[in-house]
C-alpha cells in the first residue's frame, strides 16, 4: 500500500465513491417504476402545471421544467421542483 | 407432514439464483431436513450441473407433470447428502410446457414428503416466473449490489407482494474492498432502496467459480466465506437467530489507524 493510499484509507476516502451515484440514480428510476410515472405522463403533468400557473402568473413557458426527486429518508415522500422564469410583463411591472 | 415451498427468484439473470438454491438446499439437508430442489428454468437446465448430478438425470419436470413418469422416478438423489433430491428441468421443452396449476399441484404433493421444496426460478417475469411463484408459499429474492439487478429486484418484489407477501433478500457477490472504497452499494444502501427483510449477505468469492467447475457447491467444503454465509442463511431459514455480520465497509478509527501505521 502506498503512503497516499494509506492516507486516503485513514481519512476513510479512497476510490471514486461511485456508489452514491448508483443509489441516487436507483432511487429516482425506482420511484418512476413504482408510480408507473412514464415519460409521457410526466410531460402531460408538466403541461398541466404550466397551464395552471399561467392562469395566475405571467411566467415564461419556454424552458419550464419539472424535476421529480425522491426523498432519501422517506420512501413515501416525493419532491417536485419546477423553477419558474417570470415573463417579460411581470418583470417590467415589478420595476 | 406439510413442508415449506420457497421460490428463489431475482428478475435479473446471472445474479446467483441457481448457486443460492443449490447451497441453501445442501445446507438445509445437512441439518437433517428432507429437501427437494426443483429446477424451474425449463429449456435452460442448470441446477443439475451446479449440483454435479448431471450424469444421473433420467426424467425431468415436464415428464412428471405430463404423466410420463411418477414424481418419485424423476427425483435425483444427491450422493453426498442423502436427504437432498433434485427434480431437473427439461432441456428441450418450452416454458409453456408447464402451467401454474401443474406446478402448484406438484409442489403440494412434494410438501407431503419433504420439509423443504426449493424452486429455482428462471430469470424474467414471464410464464416461468409465474409458474415458479405459483408453486411457492414464501420467496427469497437474490440480487447483487449493482444498479440493474437492484432495479429488477424491486420489480419482482412488487409482483411477489401481491401474491406471496413480503419476500426476504439475499445480497450476493458483495465485495468488501469495493464497499470500503465507496464504489459499491453496501447492505444499508440496498435495504434503503428495496425496504424488505435481509436474509443474508454472501461475499464475492472465487470458491463459487471453482465449485461450479467441479459440481461441488461451496457449502460442501467448509471454510469458504460464501459457504459460511450460505450456512448462516440456512440456519436463519430454520428459525435460528444468527446475526448478520456487519459488512457495510465503515471501518473504525482504530482500524484505520492500524491500516495507516502498518499498511494493511
Amino acid at each position: 500500500m502506498t503512503l497516499t493510499e494509506r492516507i486516503q484509507l485513514f481519512f476513510g476516502k479512497s476510490g471514486s465513491g461511485s456508489k452514491d451515484a448508483a443509489k441516487n440514480r436507483l432511487l429516482l428510476v425506482l420511484q418512476d417504476d413504482r408510480l408507473g410515472l412514464t415519460g409521457e405522463k410526466k410531460e402531460a403533468l408538466r403541461k398541466d402545471i404550466l397551464a395552471a400557473i399561467r392562469k395566475h402568473l405571467d411566467i415564461d413557458a419556454e424552458g419550464f421544467t419539472m424535476e421529480f426527486m425522491s426523498s432519501a429518508t422517506d420512501q413515501k415522500e416525493m419532491r417536485v421542483t419546477a423553477p419558474v422564469q417570470l415573463g417579460r410583463g411581470a418583470v417590467n411591472l415589478s420595476k | 407432514m406439510s413442508g415449506r415451498a420457497i421460490v428463489v427468484t431475482s428478475g435479473k439473470g446471472g445474479v446467483g439464483k441457481t448457486t443460492a438454491t443449490a447451497n441453501i438446499g445442501l445446507s438445509l439437508a445437512s441439518r437433517d431436513q428432507k429437501v427437494v430442489l426443483i429446477d424451474g428454468d425449463i429449456g435452460l437446465r442448470n441446477l443439475d450441473l451446479i449440483l454435479g448430478v448431471e450424469n444421473r438425470v433420467v426424467y425431468n419436470i415436464v415428464d412428471v407433470v405430463s404423466g410420463r413418469c411418477q414424481p418419485r422416478q424423476a427425483l435425483v438423489k444427491d450422493k453426498r447428502i442423502s436427504s437432498l433430491f433434485l427434480i431437473p428441468a427439461s432441456q428441450i421443452d418450452q416454458k409453456e410446457a408447464i402451467n401454474a396449476d401443474q406446478m402448484r399441484d406438484l409442489s403440494t404433493q412434494l410438501k407431503e414428503e419433504f420439509d423443504f421444496v426449493l424452486i429455482d426460478c428462471p430469470a424474467g417475469i414471464e410464464q416461468g416466473f409465474r409458474n415458479a411463484v405459483a408453486a411457492a408459499d414464501e420467496a427469497i429474492v437474490v440480487t447483487t449490489p449493482d444498479v440493474s439487478p437492484v432495479r429488477d429486484a424491486d420489480r419482482v418484489i412488487g409482483l411477489l407482494q401481491s401474491s406471496l407477501g413480503e419476500p426476504q433478500l439475499i445480497i450476493n457477490r458483495m465485495s468488501m474492498a469495493m464497499v470500503k472504497r465507496g464504489d459499491m452499494l453496501d447492505q444499508q444502501d440496498v435495504l434503503d432502496i428495496l425496504a424488505i427483510r435481509l436474509l443474508g449477505i454472501v461475499p464475492e468469492d472465487e470458491a463459487v467459480v471453482i465449485a461450479g467447475n467441479k459440481g461441488a457447491p461451496v457449502v460442501l467444503n467448509g471454510g469458504s466465506p460464501s459457504g459460511d454465509a450460505y450456512g448462516r442463511i440456512a440456519r436463519r431459514i430454520l428459525g435460528e437467530d444468527v446475526p448478520i455480520p456487519e459488512l457495510n465497509g465503515h471501518s473504525s478509527f482504530a482500524k484505520r489507524l492500524g491500516q495507516f501505521i502498518f499498511g494493511r
